[in-house]
């Protein structure tokens, strides 16, 4: 049915994630179906209680769909383990919150070595890489810092920097700007439409429209349904329910 | 996540709540304090009992005591007498395998040793030669009472050190000089070994030695007015695979000897080693149940912080989790922290215990033998708090590991 050249980088099919709460089930995403392809900068909106943030969970592998296939990379992963789902977070995700999240013991250089130390690499790498990140994200000379001796938009350069460390295939990011400034959300911004111009693949969870309008794609979310998608080229392939 | 940063994690951890560190350690440090200063002190209680034992003799000495004679030969009480040099001459000529026989009697009033105008109490013994290998006694200088003296009935003392020293002066020449006791003139011809004044209470545990005056046992009798009756009877069995057996034929002996009046005892001191294990023994779980118990109430600390601290640290599980941490690695952390607060613990305990040996020992040596610290327990109690750590740490960490990334990620 696929008729692209290339496969599709995360395939949602008829995804449902039911929530059960005593007697009562709440369906929080209630047959979604979509396709990401590597390098899209994708916007996805919807009111709180729309279902974006259980989108965002079973996307970044924290989670499993109830129904339904989540394709990534191919493989689907609504059947994987705890430990497979805990290495793809490692090494096909990058995350990426409006909180930061930043480990606060710990100096920037060593929150963003973090994902290498669960991937398994020796000193010298680790520092090596998370050095290179720092210098992409213009931290170099912060790098020994804590998080609280840090500016909020320096926060979340380096939690991008952590996010990138370990090559992720998609990075997730959940209201990053939120807890910034407009001039430093603009910066971050720029600095997201710089990696996607690199070739990154990444979801913006927003309900900023003016961040979604900037975005080449929305997908707008309601009631555990997609209500929009504005899609590509590409993504005018995937099969709405609605 | 390899072992040596979560260790390096876990010291960070404990650095980071220094007092609260100390405080959840503070059960662990006093359990294994606890646990190595007991080895410590029945080591040292032991080894002193085996010592004061070896200083009556060691195992290979017989005593034969007095006893009140069963109730089933009261009517037969007026036919009944105490030991006399007969009996140990009869045992020595009796029994096989006795290898020195020491009758003794002992001045019980007015045993006191004058020395122009100056009076000295002492433990008066008209003893033998034989006295001095059975009661492992020790002659510092001159020498001890001969059996031409006992046959003489010669008028010659022996003097304890502390008696010698108090009546001439500590460094004066004690040999030949006169003395009397009871006014009966003696001429010293020997002095016994000083068991040094010591510790910070001042004294030798063996320091009752000191007062241990000899008089030829036949002098005794006839100068002294002590009486026929020996205050004690002990014998040496060098061969002490033989012990039981000489015991027995020394029990035969006496009891034909006695007309079958059964008013003695025959004990050897093995029977004391064997209640001192049992006393030592029973020491040691007693005091081990303190141990242990201070030990779990340490591990109970520690189980206690580590749910807090994990409590605290839901977020940051949450963040671990969400960029990749396996539930393995999140239970490896919280168990490593575990465990290096329980290591510390266990080293700081050891370093406590050492210290209060040191400080105990050198107050209560005077009245009591030194514990003795061996690296075996020492060892032993730090391995103790390393399996608290494990064990303890294991439910927080397994928690932990299981919480779910969601919701530790919405946590506030």
């Amino acid at each position: 049915m696929d008729t692209l050249p290339t496969d599709p980088l995360v395939a949602f099919r008829d995804v449902r994630k039911i929530y059960r709460m005593d007697a009562v089930q709440v369906a929080a995403l209630d047959g979604v179906s979509f396709t990401v392809h590597a390098g899209e900068l994708i916007a996805i909106t919807g009111p709180s209680g729309s279902g974006k943030s259980t989108l965002m969970h079973l996307l970044g592998c924290l989670d499993r769909p109830t129904t339904g296939a989540l394709m990534l990379e191919g493989r689907d992963i609504s059947r994987a383990s705890q430990n497979e789902l805990a290495r793809l977070r490692n090494q096909r995700i990058g995350f990426v919150f409006q909180s930061f999240n930043l480990l606060p013991r710990f100096n920037v250089l060593q929150n963003i070595e973090l994902p290498l130390t669960y991937a398994g690499n020796d000193h010298h790498t680790r520092r090596r890489k998370a050095m290179a990140m720092v210098a992409l994200v213009g931290l170099t000379d912060r790098a020994h810092h804590l998080p609280q001796q840090l500016s909020g938009g320096q926060r979340q350069r380096a939690a991008i920097a952590r996010a990138l460390v370990n090559d992720p295939a998609i990075i997730l990011a959940d209201e990053p700007t939120g807890n910034l400034d407009t001039k430093t959300g603009e910066q971050i911004l720029r600095l997201f439409e710089e990696l996607h111009g690199q070739g990154r693949t990444i979801l913006i969870v927003t309900h900023d429209h003016d961040i979604a309008a900037r975005t080449q794609r929305r997908i707008a979310l309601r009631d555990g349904l997609i209500v929009e998608d504005t899609g590509t080229a590409r993504s005018a392939f995937s099969v709405h329910r609605s | 996540m390899g072992l040596l940063q979560g260790i390096i994690v876990g010291f960070k951890e404990i650095l980071a709540h220094k007092l609260r560190s100390l405080l959840t350690m503070l059960g662990v440090i006093l359990g294994v304090a606890a646990l190595s200063t007991m080895f410590a002190f029945v080591e040292g209680m032991f080894s002193g009992w085996k010592q004061a034992i070896e200083e009556q003799g060691g195992i290979e000495k017989l005593s034969v005591d007095n006893n009140q004679i069963p109730e089933a030969q009261l009517p037969f009480q007026h036919m009944t007498r105490k030991r006399r040099r007969a009996d140990a001459t009869a045992v020595m000529l009796s029994v096989a395998g006795v290898s020195a026989v020491s009758p003794e009697v002992m001045l019980r009033e007015d045993a006191f040793v004058e020395y122009r105008g100056k009076r000295q109490w002492c433990e008066l013994v008209g003893a033998t030669d034989g006295i001095v290998p059975i009661g492992n006694h020790v002659l510092a200088e001159g020498r001890f009472i001969s059996d031409m003296d006992r046959k003489t009935g010669a008028r010659v003392v022996v003097l304890g050190s502390t008696v010698a020293a108090e009546l001439f002066g500590a460094r004066a020449p004690a040999l030949l000089r006169r003395v009397y006791i009871k006014g009966v003139p003696f001429r010293v011809i020997g002095v016994m070994h000083n068991y040094e004044l010591s510790g910070m209470g001042g004294g030798h545990f063996m320091q009752w030695k000191n007062r241990f005056t000899f008089v030829p046992l036949e002098t005794a009798i006839k100068r002294l007015g002590t009486g026929e009756d020996l205050s004690s009877l002990n014998f040496e069995v060098k061969d002490s695979a033989r012990l039981a057996k000489v015991a027995e034929a020394i029990r035969n002996t006496l009891f034909f000897l006695n007309r079958r009046i059964i008013n003695y005892s025959v004990r050897t001191n093995e029977e004391m080693l064997d209640r001192f294990s049992e006393i030592s023994g029973a020491f040691s779980i007693s005091l081990g149940i303190i141990a242990g118990i201070s030990l779990l109430v340490g591990g109970i600390g520690i189980m206690n912080i580590m749910l807090a601290s994990i409590n605290e640290r839901i977020r940051e599980i949450g963040i671990r989790k969400a960029i990749g941490a396996r539930e393995r690695d999140i239970m490896i952390q919280v168990l490593v922290e575990a465990v290096v607060l329980s290591l510390v613990g266990g080293l700081l305990g050891v370093c406590m215990s050492l210290f209060l040996t040191q400080t105990i020992g050198a107050i209560i040596s005077a009245t009591f033998s030194k514990p003795i610290v061996r690296v075996g327990p020492l060892v032993f109690s730090f391995c103790v708090s390393v399996v608290i750590g494990i064990a303890f740490g294991l439910y927080p960490a397994f928690k932990a590991a299981k919480l779910d990334p969601i919701e530790a990620l919405r946590y506030e």
